[in-house]
């Protein structure tokens, strides 16, 4: 099941693949195991073929949930071009305050550095 | 050393007139056949002979159950009845059991192996497309992320309808989503495609086109000026050096970016500073010029009037301009010891405003007004001054400094900045002098810049400011003035006192006083 950290849709979906590989990875076992030339232990077939179940079971609820949760989403709502536009320009000023700024502290520097007046 | 095999055959036989018969050379297959024959095959022949014999009886059955099939088929009168299958003996049940079993058995090894091979096949492909989509993901919270129907690939949209009408999307607008070699998401720019806007400042260059000659020498003449700076630039550095390592004789008595002061021998002062051509920051420039842009472009509603690009001359323009005030403003504070300057940020691209102070010393009845302010305003390149006043005795008991200080407001020329200014402040140290008189119960004189005692027998003695923007020594400088005015007969006497430091003008003043008294 869904741990707390796996909580972005991303991150649903691609546990959903790894399962659909946990999953294929059972049915190559469990054919492998039935062509054990000694027989088949009833066992390992039993315990791999009820997790094939249930993963097959986790795999289509995640995907039945993430389906009506996509309906949501509506792309380009808010496009924020034009305030990053804003938020480049600021960074130049900022850029070019520290500039001066340090060109001041520099000054500063140099004349206590000198030792006079 | 390579040796050939000497082509020697054994000769069959040779002829009377000397022509050799060689034995007839046999083919490659020919040889092939004769070795085989040389084989002895006695003791496969029993057991191939009744091999043989076997084949033909067999044959000899199919021949006849076929010949049966094809009377069937062919004879509608005759059809099958039945077919019994001969009994299979217990070992062909056992061993036809034990083929399907064996069969049963491959298939679910090809069938795991098939599951186990594509789950890690799946398994790398979803890694790969995890690193893939998941930058994609965190692409897609900054930018527009488009799908494309054609070829199931992705595209960015770097293009903004909310721009104004007159802009093109440009080619970059679109940038195509590739994989690189381990399928992570990658773009690819053409080369030189981005471009970063640069501004700066052109010398004055000819518009109209020149003449090899006339281009050749534009050059030369820009190339002597920069010779000429740098040679500047080193003039400047070896004086700071020279200054700083305390030789004899030469004291700092002040310093600025690209500005020393220093005072020689007895009481000679002097300055030396590089001039820079007095164009603004460009950087600054770049930056505002983005940045009216895109408040124009991107948030619409805004009236520019004259347009962006004059609102923007106009703001380079005045900037241009009060560098110049400012410069103006500098000479004059730094040579008079009691001004101070202070700039005050406007947040308007096309105000500057500086104000001047001038403290006086305390004097002895406490007042609280101590500092005098110029006002210097600029507005595009419109100068206004605005210069406080002393407050009046009136004003001084009801010990509210608002409705007390008289100002003087005016419009200047760049030229003329200074030498009003210094006028400004001589006229505001002598409204103190006469203020601090007045304390002290002495009825003085104030004219503009001249404070009068009067003496006994109708002598007078003035107190004369004299403001001079160029006198290095210091701006302002002060007289004292004799008069024996009864007569009518102009009998001045002058003395120069030089340029007073506050403290000096009060104690001179305390001096008159007493003279008076």
């Amino acid at each position: 099941m869904d741990s707390p950290a796996q909580n972005t849709s991303l991150q649903r979906l691609q546990n959903v693949e790894k399962r659909i590989v946990r999953v294929l990875d059972l049915a190559g076992g469990v054919m492998d195991e039935l062509a054990n030339p000694t027989g088949p232990r009833k066992e390992f077939i039993n315990n791999h073929c009820r997790e094939f179940m249930k993963m097959i079971k986790d795999i289509q609820v995640t995907l039945r949930d993430e389906i009506k949760s996509a309906c949501e989403y509506r792309p380009f709502e808010k496009c924020d071009y034009s305030s990053r536009i804003s938020n480049e320009i600021c960074c130049r000023k900022l850029e070019y305050v520290l500039s001066q700024l340090e060109a001041m502290k520099q000054t500063v520097d140099e004349y206590q550095g000198e030792g006079t007046i | 050393i390579s040796l050939d095999k000497l082509p020697v055959r054994a000769l069959d036989a040779i002829e009377e007139n000397g022509v050799e018969r060689y034995p007839h050379e046999l083919s490659y297959d020919e040889k092939r056949v004769s070795l085989i024959r040389r084989i002895d095959f006695a003791w496969a022949l029993w057991q191939w002979q009744s091999m043989v014999e076997n084949l033909q009886l067999a044959h000899q059955e199919l021949s006849v159950i076929i010949d049966l099939i094809n009377t069937v088929e062919a004879n509608d009168a005759v059809t099958v009845a039945g077919m019994t299958r001969p009994k299979p003996l217990p070992n062909e049940v056992l061993s036809d059991l034990a083929v399907s079993a064996a069969t049963k058995l491959q298939c679910y090894r090809h069938l795991g192996k098939y599951f186990k091979q594509s789950a890690k096949a799946l398994e790398q492909q979803i890694a790969r497309e995890a690193r893939f989509y998941g930058a994609l993901i965190r692409l897609q919270q900054n930018w527009k992320v488009k799908r494309q129907r054609s070829n199931e690939g992705f595209t960015i949209d770097l293009f903004d309808n909310s721009l104004y009408d007159s802009a093109r999307p440009s080619s970059l607008s679109v940038i195509h989503i590739e994989h690189d070699s381990a399928g992570m998401l990658a773009i690819n720019l053409p080369s030189n495609s981005c471009h970063s806007l640069h501004f700066g400042f052109l010398g004055d260059s000819q518009k109209e086109s020149m003449s090899d000659d006339e281009s050749v020498k534009e050059t030369h003449l820009l190339l002597r000026e920069v010779h000429q700076s740098i040679f500047n630039d080193q003039v400047f550095d070896m004086v700071n050096r020279e200054a700083f390592n305390q030789s004899a004789g030469v004291n700092v008595t002040g310093i600025r970016e690209n500005y020393l002061q220093l005072s020689i021998g007895q009481g000679t002062s002097l300055f030396i500073s590089l001039v820079p051509s007095s164009k603004p920051n460009r950087i600054s420039c770049e930056i505002y010029l983005q940045q009216i842009v895109h408040e124009h472009a991107f948030i619409k509603g805004k009236d520019r009037g004259s347009g962006l690009l004059g609102h923007f001359s106009l703001s380079l323009a005045h900037r241009i301009f009060s560098n110049r005030v400012l410069m103006k403003l500098e000479n004059v504070v730094c040579r008079v010891p009691y001004l101070h300057l202070m700039t005050h940020p406007t947040w308007h691209s096309r105000t500057s405003s500086w104000t001047i102070f001038m403290k006086v010393p305390q004097s002895i009845l406490h007042v609280e007004k101590s500092q005098f302010r110029t006002k210097v305003v600029v507005n595009d390149d419109r100068i206004n001054v605005e210069g406080e006043g002393a407050p009046n005795v009136v004003g001084l008991f009801k010990r509210s400094s608002e409705d007390i200080c008289s100002v003087n407001k005016y419009d200047c020329d760049l030229a003329d900045l200074p030498v009003i200014i210094l006028q400004q402040v001589a006229s505001q140290v002598i409204r103190w002098l006469h203020e601090e008189a007045l304390m002290v119960g002495i009825k003085t004189n104030r004219d503009f810049l001249c404070l009068t005692f009067e003496l006994e027998q109708g002598e007078t003695v003035s107190l004369v400011a004299h403001v001079d923007p160029e006198d290095i020594q210091g701006c302002i400088s002060w007289w004292l003035v004799m008069e024996d005015g009864e007569d009518w007969k102009l009998q001045m006497d002058r003395k120069f006192l030089g340029h007073l430091s506050l403290d000096v003008l009060y104690s001179t003043l305390m001096d008159l006083v007493s003279l008076c008294g």
